[in-house]
């Protein structure tokens, strides 16, 4: 383990911790399932144990994710942290996971989990899809701005599927509350319409304001690689049309008052999600940061001695760094 | 032990007669010492409110007071004919017992769950207490029942729905909207008794911007006086509703005073949502203002149906709530006689002391002339606390072993009158 700035505090290297192995995607997916199902059944029957069960549910799906990410991270078959698409989802997954565990213990009868638990599944199940992808370039991945491009475009995204979760419930309870459903259907509260729309509102801004920092990161470690920006590649296209779009929608959530108007910011939140999806889309297929000619068709898995290589020189650096 | 309850309330007695059977304070005061006076053995406690007027008594003796008497002192003190009040309830025994349990939470209420009933109910026995025609049986009952009315809260969801209008629309509907009340602009039209009942519910759930609209300005200036509010005059209504997040409306309008059009151009910002809670009848602002985007409205007819709703759900625990004051008044039967029994044995074991110390010291003065040893003193001591005992075992042993029966009463009877044991 190499030393840290601070005394005491460790930091861990790809390689260098593994932990129980049997751990795959499948044990925390069924577990998040298993609570989704649960809360599900909530309209229909009434049972003492609900909360604590989809709770402990939680917990138990994140202390496997948590223990899947970590040897994913920094396992002996690990090479460098978000070294792919997949451990980038993962860890989406894993911080909306956490996210939403802590929503549902404050907010205990709000159904939270019914509308946030889907997007954990739908990060899942796309990490899943992209298993084997490609990893990215290592030339750009080991600089700052690569890793802060890496991490402000995962917060976004996070808080984009949030603010879409919260933005569906705020309609729901909108329309609940405009056809008097509320007391008929006691069984399925969902929260107040006024934390709804600061959710939505927070999750706006946030998602803003990280795409706005993943932008601008991702500019510079363009322009620190290569010398200048591939405007028109349709990965760098499309982050900017993202980025805009959420702006845009900031700004308007920005100029309204009140605590309850919440209809815009939650159909803007919708879509924010929906052009969150076609950027990822487009991104995707267009392998926007993975490796390149050079470096491309080589299987993580197969690159063992590069790798290797790699993680020793970006620990020297490292350790320089700290002196 | 007797136990002895007079009821007059709102299931057979008519409005007129309850009013002329109320209370007031002074009366109350009268009452009791006229009671206690009349009879010096017997507690009381005398409960009147709007939909009941009803008389608990207890004693420890076997009195001959009758309900009979009870309802002629209260004739008398209110000088109404006897025959005209005859209608009463009538509890003797554990009946009387069940129905103060049954009173004190909310069980025979007229709005069954309310909660008002346990402080009136309280403040009767404090008032009993006051005029000292409370004592030992009268704590006991009604730390009891204050006991009973706790349990069944908790137990049960009787008091946990709401079921006044004004009640129902802040704690069930507003919190629906709003995660609290402290940052709102709320605006509150009318000042009448609705309004009242409507800004202590607000007060209690945090509201601290409260503007109080009424066309009589200085009705509207009293009342905000008094919860420390803000009165604005009615020409200033437009910019208020411009301005709230949560509007109700209370006034006593014949037609509605806001329509839609009005609506529409006083609320400009089209983002502001608003809650509307138009607890007036007829309404105060038009049906289909609701129609608009992000304006919701509940009309009293609404907010009603949520009542009735609420109402009905604290019908179907009613016969939970039966179960638990039926079991308080058998633990209570119970506890009370193993406690009138108590007295009664100390006093039988006492009086066989005595007479056996009594006994055992005349002997010992005779048998002291013939020489006697302190070996041959305390063997003599044994042999009366013996006799004693095995002659007092038989009528105890009967009395503990029907301490539970109806019989125990008639048997802890027997035994003062056959031993003659005084209070």
């Amino acid at each position: 383990m190499a030393g840290s700035p601070i005394e005491g505090w460790p930091i861990f290297f790809p390689g260098e911790i593994t932990l129980l192995t049997g751990i795959s995607v499948t044990c925390f997916l069924f577990s998040y399932l298993a609570v989704l199902v649960i809360e599900l059944t909530r309209p229909y029957f009434q049972w003492p144990v609900r909360q604590l069960l989809t709770l402990f549910g939680m917990c138990a799906g994140l202390l496997a994710h948590t223990i899947f990410l970590t040897n994913e991270l920094f396992g002996a078959e690990a090479h460098r942290v978000l070294e792919n698409w997949f451990q980038w989802v993962a860890l989406s997954a894993w911080g909306l996971a956490v996210t939403c565990t802590y929503l549902m213990a404050r907010n205990r009868e709000g159904n939270i989990g019914v509308f946030v638990i889907p997007m954990i599944l739908i990060l899942i199940g796309l990490a899943s899809f992209l298993r084997e992808s490609q990893p990215f370039s290592i030339v750009t991945s080991v600089s700052l701005w690569a890793r802060l491009h890496g991490i402000s475009l995962l917060l976004g995204t996070m808080f984009i599927c949030l603010g879409c979760a919260f933005g569906v419930m705020y309609l729901l309870q909108s329309m609940r509350l405009k056809s008097k459903l509320t007391s008929r259907v006691k069984r399925f509260r969902l929260p107040a319409l006024e934390f709804l729309r600061s959710m939505n509102r927070m999750n706006l801004f946030a998602a803003s304001a990280s795409l706005g920092i993943g932008m601008l990161s991702g500019i510079l470690l363009n322009l620190s690689r290569d010398g200048k920006v591939a405007w028109l590649s349709s990965g760098v296209l499309m982050s900017i049309a993202l980025f805009i779009w959420v702006s845009i929608a900031s700004a308007l959530e920005y100029s309204s008052k009140g605590s309850l108007g919440g209809r815009r910011s939650a159909y803007l939140s919708i879509s924010n999600f929906v052009f969150l999806a076609i950027v990822l889309i487009i991104v995707l297929l267009a392998s926007h940061g993975q490796s390149r000619a050079t470096e491309a068709n080589v299987h993580p898995r197969h690159f063992q001695f590069h790798s290797k290589t790699y993680a020793s020189v970006f620990r020297s650096e490292q350790r320089v760094n700290i002196q | 032990m007797n136990w002895i309850a007079i009821s007059w309330s709102h299931h057979q007695t008519p409005i007129d007669l309850r009013e002329r059977l109320a209370f007031s304070p002074v009366q109350v005061e009268q009452f009791l010492h006229e009671f206690r006076d009349c009879f010096p053995e017997w507690e009381c406690v005398l409960l009147s409110t709007c939909n009941r007027v009803e008389l608990y008594t207890a004693s420890a003796l076997q009195d001959n007071l009758s309900a009979t008497a009870l309802i002629e002192r209260v004739a008398n003190f209110h000088a109404i004919p006897v025959n005209e009040l005859q209608h009463c309830m009538q509890f003797a025994g554990a009946n009387a017992i069940e129905h103060l349990f049954m009173v004190a939470s909310s069980l025979d209420s007229m709005i069954v769950g309310e909660t008002q009933i346990l402080s009136q109910v309280r403040e009767s026995y404090a008032n009993a207490c006051r005029n000292a025609t409370a004592a030992t049986l009268m704590h006991r009952l009604f730390q009891r029942a204050t006991a009973v009315a706790r349990r069944i809260a908790n137990e049960t969801q009787m008091q946990r729905r709401r079921v006044s209008v004004p009640s129902v629309a802040i704690s069930e509907i507003a919190s629906e909207f709003f995660e609290s009340f402290e940052d709102k602009a709320i605006l509150l039209i009318g000042a009448g008794k609705m309004s009242t009942e409507t800004i202590r519910y607000l007060k209690d759930a945090g509201a601290k911007s409260l503007t109080i609209i009424n066309r009589n300005f200085s009705r509207a200036q009293e009342l905000a006086k008094s919860f420390s509010l803000v009165a604005e005059p009615w020409e200033l209504l437009n910019l208020n509703i411009a301005e709230a997040d949560l509007i109700i409306s209370t006034t006593g309008a014949p037609q509605p005073i806001i329509n839609q059009d009005l609506f529409k151009s006083i609320r400009t910002d089209k983002n502001h949502a608003v809650l509307i809670l138009d607890l007036a009848v007829p309404r105060d602002f038009e049906p289909n203002i609701a129609n608009l985007p992000d304006t919701y409205l509940y009309s009293v007819d609404d907010l009603q149906l949520v009542c009735d709703r609420n109402i009905q759900a604290r019908k179907a625990e009613l016969p939970k709530a039966v179960q638990i004051v039926q079991q308080e008044t058998i633990k209570f039967m119970n506890e009370s006689r193993h406690a009138g029994s108590g007295s009664t044995i100390r006093k039988l074991r006492d009086q066989a002391d005595q007479i056996k110390q009594e006994e055992l010291n005349r002997l010992l003065g005779k048998l002291q002339s013939i020489g006697l040893t302190p070996d041959m003193e305390q063997e003599l001591s044994y042999a009366f606390d013996r006799l004693v005992n095995k002659l007092l075992h038989p009528p105890l042993q009967s009395l503990r072993e029907n301490s539970d029966s109806n019989q125990h009463a008639s048997l802890l009877d027997a035994l003062r009158r056959l031993f003659q044991l005084k209070d």
